[in-house]
């Protein structure tokens, strides 16, 4: 009987992390794609802060993807880490098509990785 | 590297934790569930071993899930006969009185020389000896001599042997056994006592076995052996 409740408490803990790490990176890809989302907006209209605003990215990418890294692929958020890391780079020289390109890619990369952990058909299969 | 040896010892220890709590079971002859829950859990293990680029938790999460499972189908299992004999199926006699079941063997996919390995495994060399075979559901054969192959015992012979009840293992290299003492009914202080008296620490102890009835067997690390009856 002991074991039982060995096995259900092991079950419990097992479904606890899933969704708990399940929100976790969902919520970490919701906050990035927001300051993605301004820091791009920032570029577009001009502000002061713009270049502020994309290294702050570009660190909370690298972040992120070091506490993602526990729970995903390591090579699922080296890419995204990346593509942030030259945003800066890019924004700097003046580069401005490249910096877009690269934005879309971020989105991209967000996008997949919101995805990846998702219990879906395709994910699962 | 540093990386992959670290976590080789966390899953090396994550996976005999798993291995204790999955119980003796696990350790004896394997049942099928038993079986396959310890072959994904080796690969499961050596996977996150080797891949760096692999979270810890993609091996810790499914062992972990693989323990729980085999817990609760085994306590199905005990709960409902039904299951284990769908999941684990029957005993299997494959020599009945003294005749071979070709068809039970066929259905095993056993050949005679399979028989014969398991019968001599048994130092069974002779099959006229052999009065049932059965082949148990985690695959091994038993066998059931017939009268003429026993080894001949006290009862048949008509003589009283002696109960001593069995020898229970006290001390180990220098270590008291807590199981061996509550199974020959003997506390540490008593076996102490007589340690002392024959001017023994336990620390010089190899092996010391007390039945019940209190006859000692006692073996030291430099060679010595002690044997004393009614002694404890």
């Amino acid at each position: 009987m002991k074991r039982m409740w060995i096995a259900a408490g092991l079950l419990l803990a097992v479904a606890a992390l899933c969704v708990g790490t399940l929100f976790f990176q969902l919520k970490t890809v919701d906050r990035l794609e927001a300051e993605l989302d301004a820091a791009a907006h920032a570029v577009a209209a001009g502000e002061a802060d713009a270049e502020e605003k994309v290294a702050s990215f570009a660190e909370d990418a690298k972040s992120a993807g070091d506490a993602v890294a526990f729970m995903a692929r390591h090579a699922d958020g080296h890419p995204l880490r990346e593509s942030a890391a030259l945003l800066p780079t890019l924004l700097a020289a003046g580069d401005r098509a490249d910096f877009d390109t690269e934005v879309a890619r971020c989105r991209f990369l967000l996008s997949e990785l919101r995805e990846a952990e998702k219990p879906l058909f395709g994910n699962i299969f | 590297m540093l990386i992959c040896a670290i976590r080789t010892v966390l899953i090396y220890a994550l996976v005999m934790l798993s291995v204790r709590i999955m119980g003796k079971r696990q350790l004896s002859e394997l049942r099928p569930s038993e079986l396959v829950a310890a072959l994904l859990i080796s690969d499961l293990a050596a996977v996150p071993m080797q891949e760096t680029g692999t979270p810890l938790l993609y091996g810790i999460v499914p062992i972990c899930i693989l323990v729980a499972l085999e817990l609760i189908l085994s306590g199905v299992m005990l709960k409902f006969p039904a299951v284990s004999r769908l999941l684990s199926g029957n005993p299997v006699p494959v020599i009945v009185d003294g005749k071979p079941d070709v068809a039970a063997l066929k259905k095993l996919r056993l050949t005679v020389e399979d028989l014969m390995e398991a019968m001599r495994m048994q130092n069974v060399f002779c099959f006229d000896e052999v009065a049932y075979a059965v082949v148990e559901r985690g695959g091994c054969v038993t066998l059931y001599p017939r009268p003429a192959a026993k080894p001949v015992t006290c009862g048949d012979v008509g003589a009283v042997a002696p109960d001593t009840g069995m020898p229970a293992l006290v001390v180990s290299d220098g270590s008291f056994c807590p199981w061996g003492l509550a199974l020959c009914g003997r506390s540490e202080k008593a076996v102490r006592a007589f340690l002392k008296e024959q001017k023994l620490a336990v620390a010089a102890v190899f092996l010391m076995t007390v039945t019940p009835g209190g006859d000692v067997l006692l073996l030291t690390a430099d060679g010595k052996t002690l044997r004393r009856e009614g002694a404890l």
